[in-house]
């Protein structure tokens, strides 16, 4: 049997930290003199008191780590467990969502999806647009941490090509998991603060910043505004759009670069090289296609691409204008973005980058084995030779992604969705993406007409994207139970 | 380099073989006393001409064997050339279609897809409709003996597998390729023989039985009236959904049938699978529509059998409209037809076997997880499957699903709406046939197609049908030299 204490002190911790952070917000509404204060003082009172029963119950059980399967279990519970109470606030207080709804809205938060269901986010208290973005802020971190210490130790979809350099290359700088999180942090504060600060130089309000800030940095894309970026054409979009990729890069990259002790490490990384000439390439493409068969001006067409396609690509889910009714060509290009994603050890959804840049080298691997079976060449990335066991597991993660889209389409549309919203919706859920397509979408452009069971099977899709899929499929299985 | 001309010398026997292939058409429009029958022979002479020129011409260089790429080269030539000669009388006959229109239809014959541009089929004189149908099963049979010799040989999408199968296990009573070719044309023939009798036992003119038998057992899809099988409700249907899952079984079986054994066919735990997915589909979709107050039983249970098979298979025959069926029924024949039939058969698409190969490494994948020291070797009907067909499998269904996006892609591109675009891409790369979308003329012709939309679907159908990585191979610089 696992030993399940240590894992229910840590989800404990968890809550109390949870609860403390609800406070920010309860102090805001109670200053505003809003009602939303009292409820989110309720809520944290509950987050705080059942988290605190149980670290007490299970104190001192925290024995010397986790093996295996507890990091599972722990990693899934957390983005199961904390969601549940994460969600308190909206049905306790403004907008009184219904239970699937706001489970829904956490889980798109601290999944960094940014898919919402409300509708009038303009009239909502301060306190409540706070907390979303916090959500977002709060899973980004905690995304970056686990794809940087967890995934490469669980071998999830050939994410053990990094485990050697999470821990050894970097290991002799910084040499313990802590040490990893708290430059992760602070790079993680030094980049929102960075984000923030330029929203505020660019006009928007001090709350806008912030929380656009905080989504922006975890490429969550939760917005303080119906109107998400179409509020604020211009020059913030292009800061948007630089700050989004900055968010979907490798965190690790960055701790090196700071600890100094490799400057290039960025710009030589070949994940983020990558990542800029898709970015690129689909934007001309896209702005192109779009200057060529509208009336659109060329700096208008350039300023929607770039923005709504990092936004897609960098799983962050942010819009602005009118990019959704572009048309079936952005509508496809955006769809490839979509399933492609940010870099492997970032915030970011998708099957990353760096999954999509071995595929592609195995797929030619392949081809010229046809050709020439006697001559055999290993595959290598950056410089290093991927192993078969590596280069499967990441294949199988790609094939398992797709069929996963299937499934769970054809389940949507047994629950009653349109072919359309099915499909982007999955897509935009599994991706962690945010960004919705379709007639379900169309009045609101939030995701509130689905049918419950249509969120049900997104909110899964969401918790199975961000946790790697198989990390799910895992748990399901008996053995794992067994010895 | 590569040394052509034995390769230029098969396809100029093929191509004069088709040539004689085109006096069934002569001969039927011949004997109506229809003019058009000059359309067939001129475009007789043309393929007798062009083809015994070319044989004659590289004669000298044909050898007794061919190299691995002089096979590769000769699968997509074949199937570049024989459409190209095939859509002749298309364009000397009527119904006189442009270039592009010709060889769509003709591609579109050939990869047994079945899609369209022919909007008035039932009006088309006999021999074209006769022509469009031979189109079909010429292709079916030319694919069956490529998935059966070539393929496993070309290590392409982990056909490896089969390649003791094909060579040893019938090897020891039929020892050459030839021989094997000749044991698959026979059932073939038996097959189609038995579908037209029975088409034509169930009511249909002794012309509709010929034509559709041709269309059903290649797993084709094209018909003679713009209806399709709409003409045809009732026993057909049923008939056609049998010989329609047949035609889309490993060929293998049925020789070893005829040979008398028939526990291959019943122990394949690919045709297992293929019969149970079906059978899934098809109580899935009537167990929605019943829920949401449709037809009567009987009714829904046929045009569902129908139609679920007619996609699963890749053949793409239709009898109601499939659209307003609700999306759910929509989505999962769209699932259905990315699995497509079983290898070496005429079906088309991804197959059974690959999608088998894959939930057994994907199994395997998650145990290593948690149990990274446990060893669970994969295993597939009894045998081991080695990394090296693994990889294939995997690479297969990655590159497929690319094509479809990068296909869709492309067609958006070119203007067709987003749901055109992708089904489409679907119907092209899978074989499949039928396309939905607004730019769909009411029949299902795609005739309102921009040009190069339908180039792309050429392009599309020829990789589809051909398991991409024997074409893309050619692209490869390495392939070429050495």
């Amino acid at each position: 049997m696992v030993d399940i204490r240590p894992i229910a002190y840590l989800i404990g911790r968890m809550l109390i930290v949870l609860a403390i952070l609800m406070l920010a917000p309860a102090i805001i509404d109670l200053r505003a003199g809003v009602p939303n204060g009292r409820d989110f003082l309720e809520s944290a009172l509950i987050t705080g008191g059942i988290g605190g029963l149980i670290a007490l119950a299970t104190v001192n059980t925290l024995g010397r780590g986790l093996d295996i399967r507890q990091a599972y279990l722990l990693t899934a519970t957390i983005w199961l467990g904390l969601p549940v109470f994460a969600a308190l606030p909206f049905v306790l207080g403004a907008p009184g969502l219904s239970l699937t709804d706001a489970y829904f809205e956490a889980v798109s938060g601290i999944t960094t999806t940014g898919s919402t269901v409300i509708v009038g986010l303009d009239d909502l208290p301060i306190g409540t647009n706070l907390w979303r973005g916090m959500l977002n802020w709060i899973g980004g971190l905690g995304i970056a941490f686990i794809a940087m210490i967890f995934l490469p130790i669980m071998r999830v979809g050939g994410m053990q090509f990094f485990r050697t350099e999470g821990f050894d290359t970097f290991g002799k700088a910084l040499p313990r998991a802590t040490d990893i999180a708290r430059a992760l942090l602070v790079v993680y504060t030094v980049l929102t603060v960075a984000c923030v600060l330029t929203y505020l130089a660019l006009g928007m309000s001090v709350l806008d910043a912030l929380v656009n800030g905080a989504a922006t940095i975890a490429t969550g894309g939760f917005s303080p505004t119906d109107l998400s970026f179409s509020k604020y054409q211009g020059a913030a979009e292009y800061a948007g759009a630089i700050f989004m990729v900055l968010g979907s890069l490798p965190y690790i990259r960055y701790v090196q670069m700071v600890s100094g002790r490799d400057l290039g490490a960025l710009i030589d990384d070949l994940q983020v090289r990558g990542l800029i000439v898709y970015v690129l390439a689909a934007v001309a493409m896209v702005t192109l296609w779009r200057v060529g068969t509208s009336d659109m001006g060329v700096e208008p067409a350039f300023r929607e691409s770039l923005f709504n396609l990092t936004s897609i690509l960098t799983g962050t889910g942010f819009f602005s204008g009118s990019f959704t009714l572009w048309g079936s060509f952005a509508l496809v290009i955006a769809f490839v973005l979509g399933m492609i994603g940010g870099c492997s050890g970032s915030s970011s959804g998708g099957l990353s980058v760096f999954r999509v840049q071995v595929s592609a080298r195995a797929i030619t691997a392949q081809i010229a084995a046809i050709s020439h079976p006697d001559r055999v060449v290993p595959l290598r990335y950056a410089g290093r030779a991927v192993e078969v066991e590596t280069m499967n597991a990441l294949m199988l993660y790609v094939t398992g992604y797709i069929l996963t889209i299937g499934v769970l389409s054809v389940a949507m549309t047994m629950v009653g969705v349109d072919i359309t919203s099915a499909l982007f919706g999955v897509w935009t859920s599994l991706g962690n993406i945010g960004y919705g397509f379709g007639p379900m979408l169309a009045e609101t452009g939030t995701f509130r007409d689905f049918p419950d069971a249509a969120k049900w099977i997104m909110t899964l899709a969401m918790l199975m994207g961000r946790l790697g899929l198989l990390a799910i499929f895992v748990l399901v299985l008996p053995q794992f139970w067994r010895g | 380099m590569i040394d052509l001309r034995p390769v230029a010398y098969v396809i100029g026997l093929l191509v004069a073989a088709m040539g004689v292939f085109m006096l069934f058409p002569l001969a039927l429009d011949l004997a109506a006393g229809d003019p058009h029958w000059r359309a067939f022979f001129r475009s007789a002479v043309i393929c007798l001409v062009a083809g015994g020129a070319m044989a004659i011409a590289s004669a000298n260089g044909a050898t007794e064997g061919l190299t691995l790429q002089q096979i590769f080269i000769l699968t997509t030539g074949v199937w570049v050339a024989m459409p190209a000669f095939g859509a002749l009388p298309l364009i000397l006959g009527e119904p006189g279609l442009s270039l592009t229109d010709a060889l769509f239809e003709s591609v579109s014959g050939m990869t047994t897809t079945g899609t369209t541009v022919i909007e008035g089929i039932d009006a088309l004189p006999l021999g074209t409709n006769l022509w469009r149908a031979i189109l079909q099963w010429l292709g079916g049979l030319g694919i069956v003996i490529v998935a059966m010799l070539f393929l496993p040989v070309m290590k392409v999408g982990g056909m490896q597998f089969f390649r003791s199968e094909g060579f040893d296990t019938l090897g020891k009573v039929l020892p050459r390729a030839l021989d094997i070719s000749s044991a698959l044309i026979q059932i073939y023939v038996w097959l189609t023989v038995a579908c037209a009798i029975t088409y034509f036992a169930l009511g249909m003119s002794g012309f509709e039985a010929v034509c559709h038998a041709l269309t059903t057992v290649s797993t084709g899809g094209f018909s003679t009236s713009d209806r399709s099988f709409g003409l045809f409700q009732g026993p057909a249907e049923y008939a056609a959904a049998i010989f329609m899952l047949l035609g889309s079984l490993p060929f293998i079986r049925f020789v070893q049938l005829a040979q008398g054994s028939i526990s291959p066919l019943l122990t394949d735990s690919q045709v297992r699978a293929y019969l149970r997915w079906n059978a899934y589909a098809v109580l899935a979709i009537v167990a929605y529509e019943l829920w949401h107050g449709g037809q009567s039983l009987p009714v829904l249970l046929r045009e569902t059998t129908f139609n679920v098979v007619s996609t699963f298979s890749g053949t793409g025959f239709s009898s109601v409209d499939l659209s307003s069926w609700g999306p759910f029924p929509f989505v999962l024949l769209i699932v259905v037809g990315l699995i497509g039939g079983c290898t070496s058969s005429t079906g088309c698409s991804v197959k059974v076997f690959r999608y088998l190969i894959l939930f057994e490494a994907i199994k395997v994948q998650i145990k290593r997880l948690h149990n990274p020291s446990s060893v669970n070797p994969l295993r597939y009907d009894g045998q081991p499957v080695s990394f090296d067909v693994v990889d294939s499998v995997i690479v297969f269904f990655t590159l497929f699903i690319l094509t479809f996006g990068l296909l869709a892609v492309a067609l958006g591109l070119a203007g067709l709406e987003f749901k055109t675009a992708v089904t489409a891409a679907w119907t092209s790369v899978a074989n499949i046939g039928p396309v939905f979308g607004p730019e769909v003329g009411p029949t299902g012709a795609v005739h309102g197609f921009p040009e190069g939309a339908k180039w792309l679907m050429m392009a599309g159908m020829l990789v589809g049908r051909l398991e991409l990585l024997s074409v893309y191979v050619l692209f490869m610089r390495r392939f070429w030299r050495a």
